[in-house]
């Protein structure tokens, strides 16, 4: 026999929170299963509900109860009680850190969809080392799942294919990243020949040929068609 | 006779699996809980096995046989076998009705 680890020594201590006459029946063979089994914590709460349930049985709730016996089962039950609390607390806080956690510092400063896709991108920060573009999956609105972040910022915006996601760089440039697996970003190009005031917009065309790059000065349309290798026309107004 | 099984409530599946397993000869409790796997991929744990056992032996549906070192087999009762046959037989008839419906609503 294996030594039994946390789970196996509490399934073996709550076969002893039984009644007496049903230990006499049923213990041994129960500690033989449990040689052979692999308690798990369904074990142990099977096991604990066992114990409770037989203490409330006609057939054996006539024994009476040593008091250390009670006060045996009672830490016991509390202890499980706690764990369980514990375990979904944890669950719990998990599932709502998880939900609409934002990467990188500041508040919220932009939203975009790609149009048909389950897909969200949020910004948080502008031009700064420390501002950050993050990718949700919005398949089930009731519970966004954060699929990636990386370094960005707003303005954001996302083509309508939802490949690629032009965000800004920490000088304030646009830059472009392929978010074709929006696990896993990869960043493709910045386009450092824009403008020199600060960038507050940014707007793909619909067929998502052209990104529109707004300064607080100029509009500046890129050619992303090879987004690997944007072109850039001559800004508006000219100077 | 109809037999008392909606008296098990919510210990119904657990019994129902156990006299499956033992309508093909006796087992003992560890035995019991592979073939149960086996057969329905149920995976029974302690706790919930022998508090069925416990019940079914009260109704005269399972006997307990001699002890082999701690290992204890069980072994289906005649009552214990036509309590089986007549579940088995009202489950047979749910599937017809089921399959009979989901077949109309189908277009099957």
């Amino acid at each position: 026999m294996m030594w039994p680890g946390p789970a196996g020594r509490l399934s073996r201590a709550l076969v002893g929170c039984h009644p007496r006459r049903w230990r006499e029946r049923y213990g041994e063979e129960m500690l033989d299963v449990l040689d052979q089994h692999h308690p798990t914590a369904r074990t142990v709460a099977s096991l604990a509900a066992s114990a409770l349930s037989t203490h409330v049985d006609p057939a054996y709730r006539t024994e009476v109860l040593s008091l250390s016996r009670l006060r045996r089962a009672a830490v016991m039950s509390a202890a499980i009680a706690a764990g369980i609390v514990l375990a979904f607390g944890l669950l719990g806080l998990a599932a709502w850190h998880d939900r609409w956690h934002l990467s990188g510092a500041g508040g919220v400063g932009g939203v975009a969809f790609a149009p048909g896709q389950h897909l969200l991108v949020s910004a948080v920060g502008g031009a700064s080392q420390d501002s950050m573009d993050t990718m949700w999956d919005i398949t089930d609105p009731a519970r966004p799942r954060q699929l990636s972040a990386f370094q960005g910022g707003e303005p954001t915006a996302l083509s309508p294919d939802g490949r690629i996601v032009a965000t800004v760089s920490n000088d304030g440039q646009p830059v472009l990243w392929n978010v074709a697996d929006p696990g896993r970003p990869a960043r493709i190009a910045i386009m450092s020949a824009g403008g020199t005031a600060p960038l507050w917009g940014e707007a793909f065309s619909p067929d998502g040929q052209i990104l529109a790059v707004a300064y607080t000065d100029q509009i500046f349309l890129w050619d992303v068609a090879s987004a690997a290798r944007p072109g850039c026309w001559v800004p508006w107004p000219p100077r | 006779m109809r037999g008392d099984f909606d008296g098990l409530g919510r210990f119904a599946d657990p019994s129902l699996l156990i006299l499956t397993s033992l309508s093909d000869g006796p087992k003992h409790g560890y035995a019991i809980m592979t073939d149960v796997v086996a057969f329905s991929g149920v995976r029974m744990e302690p706790g919930t096995l022998y508090g069925a056992l416990s019940r079914l032996e009260r109704r005269g549906w399972v006997r307990p046989l001699a002890t082999a070192e701690r290992r204890r087999p069980y072994e289906i009762t005649a009552a214990g076998q036509q309590i089986l046959a007549e579940q088995v037989t009202t489950m047979q008839q749910i599937v017809q009705v089921a399959r009979l419906r989901t077949a109309m609503a189908w277009g099957a």
